[in-house]
């Protein structure tokens, strides 16, 4: 036996658009997620979220404020300007084979995945390279040609003599070695450790310590940023990289728009898919109210079939959302080394929320558009 | 036995900025085993009176009691109209997206209970006894008026009311039709059902056992 088309909310666009909506919500409050996870494990423990510009007046003795700073409990390295600038992004670079404070020199790291590794004692100075390194540190030749790589694989643990900007030779143990197979063209890239680079520089170049040039200071903890203005001569302090705060405000600001039109469509598409169910409905439910059905039974019925719709489509929404990030999303991520370490997966706590804003959204329009079965006027129903 | 007693009832509309008054401090008991007829003219409050009386519409005075007991809320009011309570219409009320045999079955649809043989085959013998066993699996369009209305006679009957209400039962039927409605009314009485009637068919009278008269939104006995 059928029961009431009445009591039977199924209409299949609503259900799509539901479920439209939903997988778009879901895929939104992931990637939010996972951006503000990706900056708090990764980007917020880099270096590059803890260095300071700090901008000095003429009449500072920079060499003596470089000496306090580097004396400074709160204070981890303290560079020049032109010092900072020569050696450019100090950053930090972490993997599964290797944890631990790295300095890249020079350009970004890319994906190369480290394949072997070593221990570093704390007297010694030591550095991460390709395992196929071309012979450009160690020789002047043509670095391009792959046939002259050097497999310095078999050398990890061991100490090399390197040449260092072409310079000065120094002694590094080559703590651990990277896949660079893909591409032989990329240029030589070695990741040192901090204590090694300031050993580096320091027996490199001489900078100018009395040009008017200000000083990058690498800070333990942004908290602290307020005590480098007691030291003599600073003027001011800027964060260097605010990419972060930057970055999560626009998402937040995308996903907050996209979010309230989101469930603005939803409250009036459903409020009107509701509202036409009751008037294309309305005698049979006025015939419903003779037999003796309460509003709270034909309202309880609308809020179920509702429901039901809510749960179809978020079930389905559920499994297109993560084919999607699985599939498509990490496709672009793979090709941004840094964005990789991004886990675009919905988690329990996505599809809750997701779920919980659907079902609040459409049962709050089904509530208003229910109103409508309050003002029931029975008598015009009986005569018309 | 009083079944339904309404006491200082009234009951008025705005139209158009005026305001009609349609029961004027109305006070009635029906009992047990009666078949009432309410008669009037247009607009005198017949319909106004059988919807109160049926807790569709609340007056805006007084008060109904249900066998002697008042009934408060709509859930309240609602459960009683499902148990007690059945409700026949001029324009029958049927739903059209439904058979013949649904119809009958909705007001047992609220418990789920139609899924229960029992209830079908009660359905199916109250639409034979009503001349409609080949007609159960109709739909409304497909039936003539008189069917129609033993359908929904059919419906008023499913959960055994004691009181049943009827609203102008025979205005679309023609006189055979009339003649079987009146005559099902009146053995629903003689069942021990109090079964009050508004109409403009004189032919009730010959039906009923105690005739009213409403008019002007008063409600007297008519000797």
């Amino acid at each position: 036996m059928k029961k009431s088309n009445i009591l039977s909310l199924k209409n299949v666009t609503m259900l799509f658009l539901i479920f439209l909506l939903s997988t778009f919500l879901l895929i939104g409050i992931t990637y939010y997620f996972s951006v503000s996870k990706y900056y708090q494990e990764y980007v917020e423990k880099n270096h590059g979220f803890r260095i300071l510009y700090l901008l000095l007046d003429d009449d500072c003795d920079r060499g003596k404020l470089i000496e306090n700073l580097e004396n400074s409990e709160h204070v981890e390295d303290a560079f020049l300007e032109d010092e900072y600038s020569t050696f450019g992004i100090i950053n930090e670079y972490q993997s599964d084979e290797f944890t631990g404070e790295v300095l890249l020199i020079g350009v970004d790291p890319g994906m190369q995945k480290i394949i072997a590794g070593s221990d570093l004692n704390d007297s010694e100075y030591g550095m991460i390279c390709p395992s196929s390194i071309y012979p450009e540190i160690f020789y002047d030749e043509n670095p391009y040609d792959y046939r002259k790589n050097i497999d310095i694989s078999s050398d990890v643990g061991n100490t090399l003599t390197l040449k260092y900007g072409g310079i000065k030779e120094f002694k590094l143990k080559l703590l651990g070695v990277f896949d660079r197979s893909f591409d032989y063209t990329d240029p030589n890239v070695c990741y040192v450790t901090h204590k090694t680079l300031r050993y580096l520089n320091d027996n490199t170049y001489d900078y100018d310590i009395s040009s008017n040039s200000g000083i990058y200071v690498l800070i333990d903890d942004l908290k602290n940023r307020e005590k480098l203005y007691e030291y003599k001569g600073v003027e001011d302090v800027y964060l260097v990289t605010t990419i972060r705060s930057d970055k999560l405000q626009n998402i937040i600001f995308v996903l907050g728009i996209f979010t309230t039109i989101m469930i603005s469509f939803i409250v009036v598409m459903s409020y009107l898919f509701t509202n036409r169910q009751i008037i294309n409905n309305y005698r049979n439910i006025g015939i419903l109210r003779i037999v003796g059905y309460s509003k709270k039974i034909l309202k309880r019925r609308y809020y179920i079939s509702n429901i039901k719709l809510c749960i179809i489509a978020i079930t389905l929404s559920i499994i297109v959302a993560n084919c999607f990030l699985t599939n498509f999303v990490e496709m672009f991520l793979y090709d941004n080394p840094q964005l990789s370490l991004m886990n675009m997966h919905t988690t329990l706590n996505t599809v809750i929320i997701s779920t919980v804003i659907i079902l609040m959204t459409v049962l709050l329009s089904t509530y208003i558009s229910l109103k409508r079965i309050d003002n029931l006027d029975i008598l015009e129903i009986i005569n018309d | 036995m009083d079944m339904v007693t309404v006491e200082s009832c009234s009951k008025s509309y705005k139209k158009n900025k005026e305001v009609i008054l349609a029961l004027k401090n109305i006070s009635y008991s029906f009992k047990k085993g009666i078949f009432y007829s309410i008669m009037g003219p247009s607009g005198s409050g017949k319909s106004t009176l059988i919807n109160i009386l049926g807790g569709l519409i609340e007056p805006d005075n007084g008060k109904v009691l249900y066998f002697g007991s008042t009934i408060r809320g709509d859930n309240n009011l609602s459960k009683l109209r499902n148990q007690h309570i059945g409700m026949i219409y001029q324009s029958f009320l049927l739903n059209e997206n439904m058979t013949a045999l649904e119809n009958v079955l909705l007001p047992t649809y609220i418990n789920h209970s139609y899924k229960s043989i029992d209830n079908v085959v009660r359905c199916r013998q109250i639409l034979q006894e009503l001349g409609l066993k080949k007609r159960e699996n109709h739909y409304p369009k497909e039936l003539s008026g008189g069917e129609q209305q033993r359908v929904a006679i059919a419906r008023a009957l499913v959960n055994n009311p004691d009181i049943i209400l009827a609203d102008e039962p025979t205005g679309n039927l023609d006189k055979k039709n009339e003649e079987y409605v009146f005559k099902l009314l009146k053995k629903l009485s003689t069942d021990g059902k109090c079964v009050i009637v508004v109409s403009h068919n004189e032919k009730i009278l010959k039906y009923s056992d105690i005739n009213l008269e409403l008019e002007e939104g008063e409600l007297r006995e008519k000797k």
